[in-house]
């Protein structure tokens, strides 16, 4: 009860002008960099900070915050139009965004992010409001190896993402391992795997990869079929309240599944919209078409993105920890403007927190109002012809890769990923399995030698209840998702007589 | 020539199988680097590695159970737009010559790779999309240039100058 009258100050507070033209301001902000290639919000943030260094508190952590979450709501759109997903929230959104373009449907696709992004991260707010001090406290429970559990979990998902061959995306899904392996050994520092360059010691990132194995093995598959125009026409722009109905339910549970992981250290957007995609696919009434363009699909994952940020931003309120980069910065911001995150925020900066909170809600209206308007142009963009729309995509490619690092090597990388990627479609090899293998890898190995040091050996990770759960689950979900066809096909044989 | 028809699936397999032996082999001198109550820099990589192989050698020997080798000759058959929406042009053309148009781009986006580190991202983006438009079908030369110098012109505009991003500048600057 308390929350909510606090809440009600923390609106009046947001609706003032000045607080609300920051809000915007980050907003249009965040929104041109989750587009854009080049700079992610955490670059942004710190570039904003000294501009910022003379407004009121409240009024640049509304800004960044606003920067933080508008950033979600654009990074969806060039995974959707042109399967290149520009930060690594989106990389699910490209799975069924970009079919749906392809389709001529890149307008419903776009209003469903735009949409499912609005409604999970306004549940994900009330979340925040209603639960945060009891929720913070569950993050404290996570240790290695429940991080470890979890992320064992996590890799049995890649059954989901195989397609119709299990082998070969666990193949693939060990090859993305391998590549994670690839730089500085987590724990010791020892170089692993770098053939003596000075480039190699950073590892293959994640998101450079992905460029190459989604935005330029499409345009290196585009070329060969020698496609003059790859999108279908376009339909319409906006989704029908008949498929807006459709997708309720994935907009609703994506909002579970994002904001709970949100509470936790050590879950990052791609490993949160890839469970969200496997969870909905497993779920929904249409997820055996998860991955031919479902509107579901997106669903699922944008509303988990957005979710997520909800999730983040309890322990940060609750706790002061930060649970990504991007909290980081935004704890590091929040202290120089002399708020110190943790649970007595709420008792001796009561108006600047509220404030905050109460702008996301009006931030994210703002997301919305923004965006969906934009869907026409960004829509129109797909009706230039392709032989001038694919040399620009692969500079975009090129900028993408390069920004990460500010390393032409990243871009040598981008090729060779593309080429690589290129291959396995031709060969029917999935690509998402090595994509989750490079993200869940260093998190299964470092959470295990982790566990080692503490517990001195694997074996007392029995006496820890969420890591047991996890591991149970895990094999259970093996055991059904491997068990239930050749059951279905045996029943199928015997029906027929076979 | 029996190597044009080896089945692509048992070159990955076989691929992937000695990518797992080199890392295999590599990662075993980082036991050495084991602490106290840590197994060190080595064990995972080489479970990982022994996995790929284990997937791998399977692979074959579905491959071989199934005598997929060699894959029987391929007659020529028209482009078929395999996206969707897509209007496939150059019927009648050989999967080799589609391979060739793969390989040039491949090699174009190197090119532009190298050309952007010496002549400047700019100037080598100029370049390479007026390339890439003509690999790509685009036939009017007026509108080609026009697309190349649109393209490098914004996007310096937009990331170098407006973003900051420290795109490569070349010998000329920009």
């Amino acid at each position: 009860m308390e929350s909510l009258v606090w809440l009600s100050k923390g609106f009046a507070w947001a609706l003032q002008p000045a607080n609300l033209l920051a809000c915007f301001l980050g907003v249009f902000i965040g929104t041109a960099v989750g587009v854009l290639p080049g700079l992610g919000p955490t670059a942004t943030m710190a570039l904003l900070l000294p501009i910022l260094m003379g407004f009121p508190p409240a009024q640049a952590l509304v800004l960044l915050a606003a920067v933080y979450y508008g950033a979600m709501y654009g990074s969806s759109t060039t995974a959707i139009l042109v399967n290149i997903p520009g930060e690594a929230a989106s990389i699910m959104t490209a799975v069924d965004g970009y079919q749906l373009a392809r389709q001529g449907r890149a307008g419903p696709a776009l209003a469903v992010a735009a949409i499912s992004s609005f409604v999970a991260a306004i549940i994900g707010l009330v979340g925040l409001v209603l639960f945060a001090p009891p929720l913070a406290e569950v993050a404290l429970a996570f240790g290695p190896p429940e991080y470890f559990g979890l992320a064992v979990f996590s890799f049995c998902l890649i059954v989901g993402l195989s397609g119709k061959s299990l082998r070969k995306g666990l193949l693939a899904g060990l090859l993305g391992v391998l590549v994670s392996q690839i730089g500085l050994d987590p724990l010791t520092a020892v170089p692993r795997f770098t053939f003596g360059s000075s480039e190699l010691l950073n590892g293959v990132d994640v998101v450079v990869a992905c460029i190459g194995l989604f935005g330029v093995t499409e345009i290196l598959s585009s070329v060969a079929e020698t496609a003059t125009q790859v999108y279908a026409k376009i339909s319409k722009l906006y989704p029908s309240l008949a498929e807006l109905r459709q997708v309720a339910g994935s907009m609703l549970r994506s909002a579970v599944t994002g904001f709970m992981p949100g509470l936790l250290p050590g879950f990052s957007f791609s490993s949160v919209s890839f469970i969200s995609y496997e969870i909905e696919r497993r779920i929904s009434r249409v997820g055996h078409l998860f991955g031919t363009g479902r509107l579901e699909a997106v669903a699922a994952v944008e509303g988990a993105n957005n979710a997520f940020v909800s999730g983040q931003f309890v322990t940060l309120f609750g706790l002061g920890l930060p649970t990504s980069p991007v909290m980081a910065m935004l704890l590091a911001c929040a202290m120089i403007f002399g708020l110190q995150p943790g649970p007595r925020v709420f008792v001796e900066k009561p108006d600047v927190v509220w404030t905050i909170i109460a702008s996301m809600f009006v931030g994210n209206l703002v997301c919305l109002i923004l965006n969906l308007p934009l869907i026409g142009i960004w829509v129109r963009m797909l009706t230039i012809p392709y032989h001038y729309l694919a040399p620009a995509m692969l500079v975009v490619c090129f900028i993408g890769a390069y920004s990460v690092r500010n390393s032409i090597f990243d871009v040598w990388v981008m090729l060779v990923f593309g080429l690589l990627g290129y291959a396995m479609r031709k060969l029917s090899y999935p690509v998402a399995p090595m994509v989750m293998g490079m993200i869940l890898g260093p998190m299964i190995e470092t959470s295990y030698r982790q566990s080692l040091a503490l517990m001195g050996s694997i074996s007392p990770i029995g006496e820890r209840p969420i890591a047991m759960g996890f591991l149970v689950i895990a094999g259970l979900y093996l055991v059904i998702s491997l068990g239930l066809p050749y059951l279905r096909a045996r029943r199928a044989r015997k029906g027929t007589g076979r | 020539m029996w190597w044009r028809r080896l089945n692509g699936e048992a070159v990955a397999e076989a691929v992937a199988m000695a990518v797992g032996a080199v890392f295999a082999i590599l990662a075993v001198p980082l036991f050495s680097k084991a602490a106290h109550h840590d197994v060190g820099p080595g064990l995972f990589p080489l479970l990982a590695a022994a996995a790929v192989i284990v997937c791998a050698v399977l692979g074959l020997v579905v491959i071989g159970l199934s005598r997929r080798w060699l894959l029987p000759g391929r007659p020529v058959t028209p482009a078929s737009g395999t996206a969707t929406g897509a209007e496939a042009t150059g019927a009648g053309e050989a999967p080799a010559t589609r391979e060739v148009r793969v390989l040039w781009l491949a090699v174009a986006v190197a090119a532009y790779i190298v050309g952007a580190q010496w002549l400047g991202f700019t100037l080598a983006t100029l370049g390479f999309v007026t390339f890439a438009c003509r690999l790509f079908g685009a036939r009017s030369w007026v509108r080609i240039g026009a697309v190349s110098m649109g393209v490098a012109v914004l996007t310096y505009f937009v990331f170098v100058r407006g973003l900051e991003v420290a795109l490569p500048p070349g010998i000329l600057g920009f």
